[in-house]
Order: structure tokens, then C-alpha cells, then sequence
């Protein structure tokens, strides 16, 4: 026996080892950033998470540097790659990274780096499957710098389209797209993106077209890739309307009546203080003036522990009259009134709202469940506020037509539901615009109102309608968003504008 | 130690009680202020008002633990120096669920302020058993509360980040 027992010993020690191997199931991580790992500061990106794993199960994925935190889960079947594109807003030092764990095994750490695109340049994405020829190398080379992405790499959000300026992209390209890619660039054409098609196109192109936003004049069609380096120069310097930054969405939201969470605080504190006094005039039992903070704390605590989330948001959105889509800003704000967490589930097109400003103490997180829900978790506390911008495209079935002519704006229902009343903005005057029943017309009387100079929507419809010019003003909200919370106060605007 | 509220002197009470409001109700004006301006973000100032609210706690509790001493009975003392830490705890609640500071943090903190009372306390008495004259006494009591509070005040980042800030 004594023979046998370094041999024992070791058998012992090698099957422990192999055993503890075994336990430890192997994962890879593969990470690619869309558009070649070029990244816009400020603009959201994308970054696609391919996992290969020795056994299947269930995989945690965290992007921990995002602000806030990314989460999201896929189920991995054993030696079958698995792929998950994630929308990320790049860090200033463009550094993302990713931590993967497998059935809750030990964590695998990968991060990728982002690089900026130069300033004051013009960044364009190549799609055409031939070749180019050198005269058309050196005519891009001097007036736009072009990206040349696989087919395959195309972003599945929208956001990430905010890296690039324009887009072309031919017949078999787009044949090689999946129904994410599809999607994602339909969204982003309907947020006025630019797009030069090469060749003949299918139907599909046909529908883009017609839903693409600002009427479908950042989409070109040529026929031969050569020419699509000309049009590039011209069409990326004609910008679309700039829809209204976060600090008009605050004031817009601002005016949504509310209730102020500091009012009942002063007042329980303002209490508070008047009891003392009055307990300090005729101190017969000193002891029993050790039960006045102890009851207020405990009043405290029992109003406030416990506090359902405040939803508020305002948005605006804009189109051109006839277009079929709106592309829309909208701001959230998550007004904690007490301890406890609250979950916002958001569209999925959004990507990932940007959050601009965070209760240090209070900790939020994004919970991306597949296909593409976002879920915003937010630790809520007494006084705490997150406050995310959302930036997107809805459809809207809003019949409202509005065409400027020599004899001056003419508005048309040209829907079957009567519109809601709005205000018309032409030449810098206002005009109050009334219901309009389905085929009606209605033109602005000759005397103009006043513009209300505390309402934030009006300045904007103002600021846009200077001489020759003409707008509309409605109130809407993007379908999409609309309800995120039951509880939800909201505030928004349309922006029907002339071509 | 059973208290018997009847035989507590109320005008050390009283003294307690005005030390309580004389140093949280500036805190409190201060801290509305700060917050309806909107310049520092809430749990930002929640977390300057907890440790404002507790050096000013320390400080107070040196000037008033020797006079306690000094003055009355050990439960007078007792009741005065609870009244002078209890009467900011709404305060403390309040910055607590706003998540600035962890519990255990004010907790702690509220520890070490009452362990300084006490000690200071017991020292205090300590002095007035050993010297029976009025005059050296009272200078020995008053050189125990500005020696404390100088000590509280200069050496107030270690015995705060003692109590966790």
C-alpha cells in the first residue's frame, strides 16, 4: 500500500485539477466596433460582442465604464458563435469595455479602442461591391474621407448612424443586409439621414424613399459609383433643421405643472421647529422633550421611505409637410420621492438615451433585454433626479398639409379626423390655426396675434419663421413614446414645416 | 440609571435646547439656500450637510459637556447633552434618504460626537471632585472646553474620516 501511494497522490491531484478545468467553463470574446472603430465625440456608436463558449448556458454581459452601466444576458448554445450588438456612447478616451461571465463562472474582461474622426472633416461609409478605380480613389481623397465597413459590420441601431455624415451604398450591399441593418438605416433615413444609392434599385429602396424624412432630399440616386464622390460633396454640406438642445427641453419641461418635492419638506421642518419653541417655553418634564426629534425622525422616515418615481417629459418633433415620419428630441426626467428602485422600459429604437445628469448617490442602469428593449433602472432617493435625452424618429399620422404660394400659407386637412387646434408662425407673426375638419382649408387672417413670450414652443416657432418662411405648431407626442410610464406627465410639440 | 424627570433642572434643558436650534437652524437655512439656488446637485449637499452638521455638533458639545459638569446633576448633563445631539436627527433622516451618506456613516458619526460628550463629561466631573475651589475650577473647566474644541476643530479630517466622511 505504502508503494501505491505516490501514485495515489498523484491520480489524486490530477483528477482534481482536470475536475476544477472542467468546472471553469472556457468563454471567448471577440469585439468589433462599427465603422471600422472610428467614433464621434459626443455621439453614441455601436460594438458588436461575438462569444464562442465550450458548453452552453447563460452569459452576462456589462459594459461597467458606460455611464450609466449597460447590462444585458444571452443564452449560448455549446461551440455555436453568438453575436450581440450594443449600443455604447464611447468614453472622451474611446476606450469600451466589456465583461462577460458565464453561469456565473469567473469574469472575461475585453475592451476595444475607439478613435476620433479629425475634426472639420467629412466622414462618408462605402458600401459597393466592385472595385474602384484609381481616378476615383484620388477625386474622394481630396474632398471627403471614406470609411469602407463590410456589409456584414452595418450598425443595428440607429444611433450609432450619428458617426458618419453620408452613406453609399449599392444594389448588392443592400441585398446583404439583415432585417436589424434594414431597420436600423430605414430609422436613420427618417432622421434625415443621407444616403447615395448606386445602380438600380428594388422596391424596398422605393419604400425607403418615400418614408425617408426632410422630404427625401438627402437621398440621391446615381448610377455609377463615380458620380457618388460629386454628389457626397454637395449633399453633406446642406444640413437638416437642428432640433432643440437639452436646455429648451428643460425649460419646456419646466413648464409641465408639478408638484415642488421641497415644499413639503420646508413645511415639515418649518413644524418641526415651531414645536420646539413651544416645547421650550414651559419645560416641566425636560425628559419628555427628548420625544419631540425622535417623533419627527420617525415621521420622517415613515413619510419618505418609501416613494413612488416621478415620470416628467417634454419633446419636440419636426417634419416636413408630407413627410410620413417626424424625427423628435425628447427629454426624461426620473424625480425620485423616496427610497427605492424604478424601472422605465423605453422603445427600442432609441438606442441608448444619453444621460446628462445623475444623482451621484443614486445608481442607474441600463437593462438591454434581446431583441432590443431598453430598461432604464434607476435607484431612486428623496430629492434625486436622473435626466436622460432621447433622440428618435416616429411615425406620424398627423393630415395636417402645409404649402407656401405667392398668396401665402395654405393649410390642409387632408386626413378623415378633424386637427387639433395649433398656432401657424409665417414671417415672423402668429396665427392662431383653428380645428380643421377632414378637407378643409384654411388660410391666416390679415391681423396677426401676439406671440406668448413665456412659452419656449412659441420662440422656437418664432426663430423659425422668419420672411418667406412658414410653420406649424401642434401639440403631439411621438408615439413611441407616449405612456413610458403610466404615471408619466408629458409635455410636446410638432413642428410642420415647408420643404 | 433611572432618570427622574421631576428633580431634571430645566433651565440646563432649556440651555441645551437653544444650543440644539442656535447651531441647526443656520445648517438648515444655509442647506434651503443652497438648494432652492440649484447650484450643487442634492446628494452633493446633503453629504456637505451632514459633515457641516456634525462638526458644529462636536463643537458645541465641547463648549457645553464641561458646563454641564459644572453646573447641575449628572442626569441634567445627560438630558442636555441628548437634547443638543438629538435635535438635528430629522436632519440627519432626511439627508439619510436622499442617499448622500450610508447609515453606518451617521451612525458612527453620531457615536464619536456622544462618546466625546461623555468623555468630556466625565472628565469634567472628575475635575470638579478634585479641586473644591470655585475660581481655579471654573479656569480649569474653561481651559477643558477651548482646549476641546480647538483640539475638535484642528484635528476635524482625522475624526471625521474616522466616522466615515
Amino acid at each position: 500500500m505504502s508503494q501505491n501511494l505516490p501514485s495515489v497522490c498523484i491520480l489524486f491531484l490530477l483528477t482534481t485539477v482536470v475536475r476544477a478545468a472542467a468546472a471553469e467553463p472556457s468563454l471567448t470574446l471577440d469585439l468589433q466596433a462599427a465603422w471600422d472603430g472610428l467614433m464621434r465625440p459626443g455621439a453614441a456608436s455601436e460594438i458588436s460582442v461575438r462569444m464562442l463558449a465550450g458548453q452552453g448556458g447563460q452569459v452576462e454581459l456589462t459594459l461597467p465604464d458606460q455611464q450609466p452601466p449597460v447590462r444585458t444576458t444571452a443564452l449560448l448554445e455549446a461551440n455555436l458563435p453568438y453575436t450581440l450588438w450594443i449600443p455604447v456612447h464611447p468614453p472622451e478616451n474611446g476606450i469600451v469595455t466589456v465583461e462577460a461571465r458565464l453561469d456565473q463562472g469567473a469574469a472575461v474582461r475585453l475592451e476595444t479602442r475607439l478613435r476620433p474622426r479629425t475634426p472639420q472633416t467629412l466622414v462618408a461609409a462605402l458600401l459597393r461591391t466592385d472595385a474602384e478605380t484609381p481616378a476615383e480613389r484620388s477625386e474622394q481623397s481630396r474632398t471627403i474621407t471614406l470609411l469602407r465597413p463590410a456589409a456584414t459590420s452595418l450598425p443595428r441601431t440607429r444611433a450609432a448612424y450619428e458617426v458618419i455624415d453620408a452613406l453609399v451604398l449599392d444594389q448588392d450591399a443592400l441585398a446583404a443586409l439583415d432585417t436589424a441593418q434594414r431597420d436600423s438605416l430605414r430609422t436613420w433615413l427618417q432622421n434625415c439621414g443621407r444616403l447615395i444609392a448606386v445602380g438600380t434599385w428594388s422596391q424596398w429602396f422605393a419604400t425607403l424613399e418615400a418614408e425617408a424624412g426632410c422630404g427625401g432630399r438627402f437621398i440621391d440616386r446615381v448610377d455609377r459609383a463615380a458620380q457618388a464622390y460629386a454628389k457626397l460633396a454637395m449633399t453633406v454640406r446642406d444640413l437638416p433643421s437642428a432640433l432643440p438642445a437639452e436646455t429648451t427641453l428643460r425649460a419646456m419641461l419646466k413648464q409641465i405643472h408639478s408638484s415642488d418635492p421641497w415644499l413639503p419638506l420646508a413645511g415639515f421642518f418649518l413644524l418641526y421647529l415651531l414645536a420646539l419653541i413651544l416645547l421650550a417655553r414651559d419645560i416641566r418634564r425636560p425628559a419628555l422633550l427628548l420625544l419631540a426629534p425622535l417623533s419627527a425622525t420617525l415621521l420622517s422616515l415613515l413619510v419618505w421611505f418609501n416613494g413612488t418615481a416621478g415620470h416628467r417629459l417634454s419633446s419636440w418633433s419636426e417634419m416636413e409637410s408630407g413627410d410620413t415620419t417626424a424625427r423628435f428630441s425628447a427629454l426624461l426626467h426620473i424625480d425620485g420621492n423616496g427610497r427605492g428602485t424604478s424601472t422605465t422600459t423605453l422603445p427600442a429604437d432609441l438606442g441608448l438615451p444619453t444621460l446628462l445628469t445623475a444623482n451621484p448617490a443614486a445608481e442607474a442602469r441600463y437593462n438591454r433585454q434581446p431583441p432590443m428593449a431598453v430598461q432604464i433602472e434607476v435607484d431612486n432617493h428623496l430629492l434625486s433626479r436622473h435626466e436622460f435625452l432621447l433622440y428618435g424618429t416616429s411615425a406620424v399620422q398627423y393630415s395636417l398639409t402645409l404649402a407656401l404660394s405667392t398668396d401665402g400659407p395654405l393649410l390642409t386637412n387632408t386626413g378623415s379626423v378633424p386637427t387639433a387646434p395649433g398656432l401657424l408662425g409665417w414671417q415672423g407673426s402668429r396665427y392662431p390655426v383653428p380645428s380643421l375638419q377632414p378637407g378643409q382649408h384654411w388660410s391666416p387672417p390679415e391681423q396677426d396675434t401676439l406671440w406668448n413670450p413665456l412659452s419656449r414652443a412659441e420662440q422656437i416657432l418664432r426663430a423659425r419663421t422668419g420672411t418667406g418662411t412658414a410653420a406649424v405648431l401642434v401639440p403631439f407626442l411621438p408615439p413611441g413614446i407616449r405612456g413610458i410610464k403610466p404615471q408619466v406627465e408629458e409635455s410636446g410639440w410638432l413642428l410642420i414645416h415647408t420643404s | 440609571m433611572a432618570i427622574d424627570p421631576h428633580q431634571l433642572n430645566t433651565g440646563d434643558t432649556r440651555t441645551g435646547l437653544n444650543l440644539a436650534l442656535l447651531y441647526s437652524v443656520p445648517v438648515l437655512l444655509w442647506a434651503a439656500g443652497v438648494a432652492n439656488e440649484g447650484a450643487i446637485p442634492v446628494a452633493e449637499l446633503a453629504l456637505q450637510c451632514a459633515g457641516i452638521l456634525f462638526l458644529v455638533q462636536a463643537l458645541s458639545v465641547t463648549l457645553i459637556a464641561p458646563w454641564y459638569a459644572a453646573q447641575g446633576s449628572w442626569q441634567d448633563g445627560l438630558v442636555g447633552l441628548l437634547i443638543v445631539l438629538l435635535v438635528p436627527l430629522p436632519l440627519l433622516s432626511i439627508i439619510w434618504l436622499t442617499g448622500a451618506v450610508e447609515a453606518s456613516v451617521l451612525a458612527s458619526g453620531q457615536s464619536l460626537v456622544l462618546g466625546l460628550a461623555t468623555l468630556l463629561l466625565v472628565f469634567s466631573r472628575s475635575l470638579n471632585a478634585v479641586i473644591p475651589v470655585a475660581l481655579p475650577r471654573d479656569i480649569m473647566i474653561a481651559c477643558v472646553q477651548v482646549g476641546a474644541a480647538a483640539a475638535t476643530w484642528a484635528f476635524r479630517h482625522q475624526w471625521m474620516a474616522l466616522a466615515g466622511f
